[in-house]
């Protein structure tokens, strides 16, 4: 069963920052969403191959090149913070 | 509705601006109340202008010409906002066409604006947007069905001519049901995905909304193809069946619990109706079809923890203000997504984890495979499988937003089609306390010219 504890797991590894009365909350609705698709366990599924795709998938290959829309403007209009038009971020190995 | 509009475009019965303006005056007079836009493009005049001048200069009408569309906020139109109605998106201006934009373009469409959905295409009943719950046209306390409430709202209401909605678990079919328009999921890969905001991806597919069953067709037809950018898409094999004759109704659909029961005479009646029309009804039997709801909440949540992952601030839009990395993300991410997002990326989270994947994604996917064998063996004895859309009439607002298991159960009928990848269409079919019921037809893969088949017959019950 999931406890408080996995809730904070969970969070963290989303990368959600929930505040407290929500990890509560969620910790009901999880409980009772895995509780209702508890009733896969009645099907008998041995020698059954998992589903991944609907049609027969196979791999697609095509050459990665710039295609005519793509002149990179709208996508880097779009950074949040860019120094001379390189997107900026926080230190990925900053301490605190 | 398309096919005759594009043949008085021809005749100069009519203009394309003056179709664009009504339908912008529709639009001006009924969305302050029903809010099924998030924006209407100040651009659909000008495209209207250089139709008519094509048309004055003689050009033939490509299959779409003039026809304005309203659009869901998740499919992306170049140089135009997107938002899959979720704050975490604010201010994001999408930088390429999706594959069905361009085609429909090619087409000759119009597009008035971007239509208001449940955020991330979650939800059934359009009141997860972060932008206002948008309102059913047939009764504005009610919902008018989701994830595409806006698309088949905006259909619906006169305040376009087609749309184009997305379908997880039936986001397309569902709220075409609650609006009294047509609804086709098509099958998984007829259409590209590539530029749709993907939600979990071995489940969602584009599909049309309209007015009628010739509509929705002529729509697919445009949007249908391989695309190398969607790798699972395919070039459509064409259809190799005779005309249907032969209709499954799968016992397992029939609930007493959970269904209400006017919905279920109106089913009846449609059952009858078409027995009447002369085709053959045949009990069939999806024993899977219970599990279906159940592998659908462990799938989906799976590929949308994944999928939205991409949502972090970093390199579109907003980002939080926090001191390391790690708290820009969470931060980002607190803000920007809604609770229901939040719901099902944390549970995705949970049954993708170390130790838990046999015990659900792995079960969850067996059990996948078993639902799509009972569609292959019944449709080895019948062209066509008949069902309720949805268990329900179209909802009060506010009445499932406290128990999100009582609006998952909504998509109980719609969910095992995605599961399999099969095309279905939801078809309206009268009223029951005056709200529209939909009839959903279910066909093999890539049959969906048997769905528009008993669709057009369906649809002429008045």
């Amino acid at each position: 069963m999931i406890t408080p504890e996995d809730i904070k797991k969970l969070a963290e590894l989303a990368r959600i920052h929930l505040t407290e009365k929500e990890e509560k909350s969620l910790e009901k609705d999880l409980k009772s969403i895995l509780s209702y698709v508890e009733k896969l366990k009645e099907v008998d599924v041995s020698g059954v191959h998992e589903m991944t795709h609907a049609v027969a998938a196979k791999n697609v290959f095509r050459g990665d090149e710039p295609g005519e829309e793509d002149d990179g403007t709208l996508l880097t209009e779009q950074f949040p913070e860019e120094e001379r038009g390189y997107l900026k971020v926080k230190g990925v190995f900053e301490r605190d | 509705m398309i096919k005759e509009t594009i043949a008085k475009l021809e005749k100069g019965e009519i203009s394309a601006r003056e179709l664009v303006s009504g339908y912008l005056d529709t639009i001006k007079k009924k969305d302050p109340s029903l809010n099924a836009y998030r924006e209407v493009f100040d651009d659909a005049m000008e495209e209207a202008e250089k139709i008519d001048l094509k048309i004055k200069h003689g050009d033939t009408p490509r299959p779409l010409e003039g026809i304005p569309f309203a659009i869901k906020d998740n499919i992306l139109i170049k140089g135009k906002m997107a938002g899959a109605a979720s704050k975490i998106l604010e201010g994001y201006t999408a930088s390429y066409d999706a594959a069905c934009i361009k085609k429909l373009r090619e087409a000759g469409a119009i597009f008035l604006g971007r239509t208001n959905m449940d955020e991330f295409a979650m939800g059934s009943s359009t009141e997860n947007s972060a932008y206002g719950a948008t309102k059913n046209p047939h009764d504005e306390s009610r919902v008018p069905g989701g994830s595409s409430g806006g698309s088949a709202v905006a259909v619906a209401a006169d305040m376009a001519m087609a749309a184009l909605g997305s379908d997880t678990g039936g986001s397309i079919r569902q709220p075409a049901a609650f609006c009294g328009v047509v609804g086709l999921k098509p099958t998984y890969g007829a259409v590209s995905r590539s530029g749709l905001i993907a939600m979990a991806s071995s489940l969602d597919q584009i599909g049309p909304i309209a007015k009628t069953v010739a509509d929705a067709e002529v729509v697919f037809e445009a949007i249908k193809g391989s695309d190398l950018r969607d790798a699972t898409s395919v070039q459509n094999p064409k259809s190799k069946s005779q005309v249907p004759k032969v209709i499954g109704i799968p016992k397992e659909y029939f609930l007493k619990e959970g269904m209400d029961a006017e919905v279920l005479k109106k089913v009846e009646e449609a059952i009858e109706f078409l027995k009447e029309k002369g085709f053959e009804i045949k009990e069939v039997s999806l024993p899977y079809t219970q599990y279906a709801l159940a592998a659908y909440y462990i799938v989906m949540p799976a590929e949308v923890s994944a999928n939205l992952a991409r949502f972090d601030g970093m390199r579109y839009g907003p980002r939080a203000e926090e001191k390391n990395l790690f708290g820009v993300y969470a931060k980002t991410r607190e803000k920007g997504f809604g609770p229901e997002v939040r719901r099902r990326i944390v549970l995705g989270t949970y049954v993708l984890s170390a130790g838990y994947y046999d015990a659900y994604y792995g079960r969850a996917q067996k059990v996948r495979y078993l639902i799509r064998k009972d569609f292959e063996n019944e449709f080895k004895n019948v062209d066509v499988i008949l069902t309720p859309t949805a268990p329900t009439l179209p909802f009060k607002i506010g009445e499932k937003t406290k128990d999100p298991l009582s609006m998952y159960l909504e998509d109980i009928f719609t969910v095992p089609a995605n599961l399999a990848g099969v095309p279905a269409m939801s078809v309206p079919f009268g009223e029951a306390r005056g709200l529209p019921v939909g009839i959903q037809l279910i066909a093999p893969w890539f049959e969906e010219r048997r769905l528009f088949e008993v669709g057009k017959v369906l649809e002429n019950v008045l």
